[in-house]
């Protein structure tokens, strides 16, 4: 198969899940048909089903995307100078800019963990992969001697989700809820519980 | 006929209660094994003996079942903590003992877990949860182990994150036992919710 029709097959489903994306974030996920999906993305019904069998494959890869890029985010920050406290704050302030830039999306994507219905089995492994950035930007604080080392990381790492998903489930459920305030709580509790104890 | 006293259930409504029941566990048992959104009306209805006009009749939507299963739950969850409050103890003593077992439970029923945190979490859900520590750490406030600049509802759902993101975690691993992981992000959220260390006059004590 030539690279030419490979690199345009990667475009048409880049293309596909951009609309998806921008439809979902406008409208909501249940209200969004397959047919504006491929009449937004200037392709036929048939050739969106070769690209995705059903509609809730494009949340997926949505979903699969933003915790992936979660995944790099964290270790960039877990490299990046500084004590585990100004990390955590960086990552709460660059998510509420990134919410508070696309609220539709956000809530779509939280949704798709979250409220889960027709889709549960994907929230342990999304879970999972969200304990584990944390787990990767603490670890960094445990060598630096800020973080204590008395407690499995998964626990301390647990915590940080746990203040993290109190306060994106708040914002998500209550209109006016200042989600950066509260994160910034969140993110000097946990720093004073993470720190070595005497 | 006479009647006497508060009414027993007539033999009528006793069925109708059992045959409530005998979906719901069929249910329960079809949503664990094959998944909720896979599992059909048509076929609940078979597992418990009932037409699909009979099954109608107690839950007029599949999600209804769901809900019950899940308030089920949330209300167990409730109980155990609420009754930490009756005894004598420390905060952190409170949440072990009460999480440990809710962990138990769970850990002898993981289907149960497993369809209630896979196919439930809720913000509804979490914030039954959360309500439910938020009594457990109130009187953690008086006693002077919780902290009070902070809103206990903050704290509370910030334990019941911790917790939640333990139990899913779990469900996705389960080589470590619940009754580990649970109480000790509890007892790690606790310390969070300590009141802060520095500034206190009597740091000697």
């Amino acid at each position: 198969m030539s690279g030419r029709r490979e690199e345009k097959k990667r475009a048409t489903r880049r293309r596909i899940l951009d609309v998806a994306s921008r439809l979902f974030a406008s409208q909501g996920y249940e209200r969004t048909s397959v047919q504006e999906i491929a009449a937004a993305a200037g392709v036929s019904r048939q050739t969106f089903f070769n690209y995705f069998p059903e509609k809730r494959e494009l949340l997926d890869r949505l979903v699969e995307r933003a915790d992936h890029r979660f995944e790099k985010y964290a270790d960039v920050l877990a490299r990046t100078p500084g004590t585990t406290h100004e990390r955590l704050l960086q990552l709460f302030r660059d998510f509420t800019r990134e919410v508070t830039a696309q609220p539709g999306l956000s809530r779509v994507l939280l949704e798709a963990g979250v409220g889960g219905r027709q889709r549960g089995s994907i929230l342990p492994r999304r879970m999972r992969r969200l304990v584990g950035g944390f787990e990767r930007i603490l670890a960094a604080g445990v060598a630096q001697g800020e973080v204590r080392g008395d407690l499995p990381l998964t626990a301390l790492a647990e915590l940080a989700v746990g203040a993290f998903l109190a306060c994106v489930l708040g914002w998500a459920g209550e209109a006016g809820y200042p989600l950066g305030e509260r994160l910034e709580q969140a993110a000097r509790l946990v720093s004073d519980a993470l720190a070595p104890r005497a | 006929m006479r009647r006497v006293g508060p009414r027993p259930p007539s033999r009528r409504e006793e069925k109708k209660l059992e045959t409530r029941e005998r979906l719901l566990r069929a249910a329960l048992d079809l949503f664990v094994r094959q998944g909720y959104a896979q599992t059909r009306v048509d076929e609940i209805a078979r597992a418990a003996h009932v037409s699909r006009q009979t099954f109608f009749n107690y839950f007029p939507e599949k999600s209804h079942l769901l809900d019950v299963l899940l308030e089920r739950g949330d209300a167990e969850v409730a109980e155990v903590l609420e009754a930490s409050l009756s005894r004598e103890a420390t905060t952190e003593e409170r949440l072990e003992r009460a999480l440990t077992e809710l962990s138990k439970r769970m850990e002898a029923a993981p289907d149960l877990g497993r369809v209630i945190f896979v196919h439930g979490i809720r913000r509804t859900q979490l914030r039954r949860f959360s309500r439910a520590l938020e009594r457990v750490l109130e009187a953690g406030v008086a006693r002077g182990e919780v902290r009070s600049d902070l809103p206990v509802s903050f704290l509370a759902e910030m334990t019941a994150g911790a917790c939640t993101a333990a139990i899913l975690v779990w469900v996705e691993d389960p080589s470590v036992p619940l009754a580990r992981r649970l109480p000790e992000a509890a007892k790690f959220a606790l310390q969070a919710a300590a009141p802060p260390r520095d500034g206190g006059d009597d740091a000697g004590r």
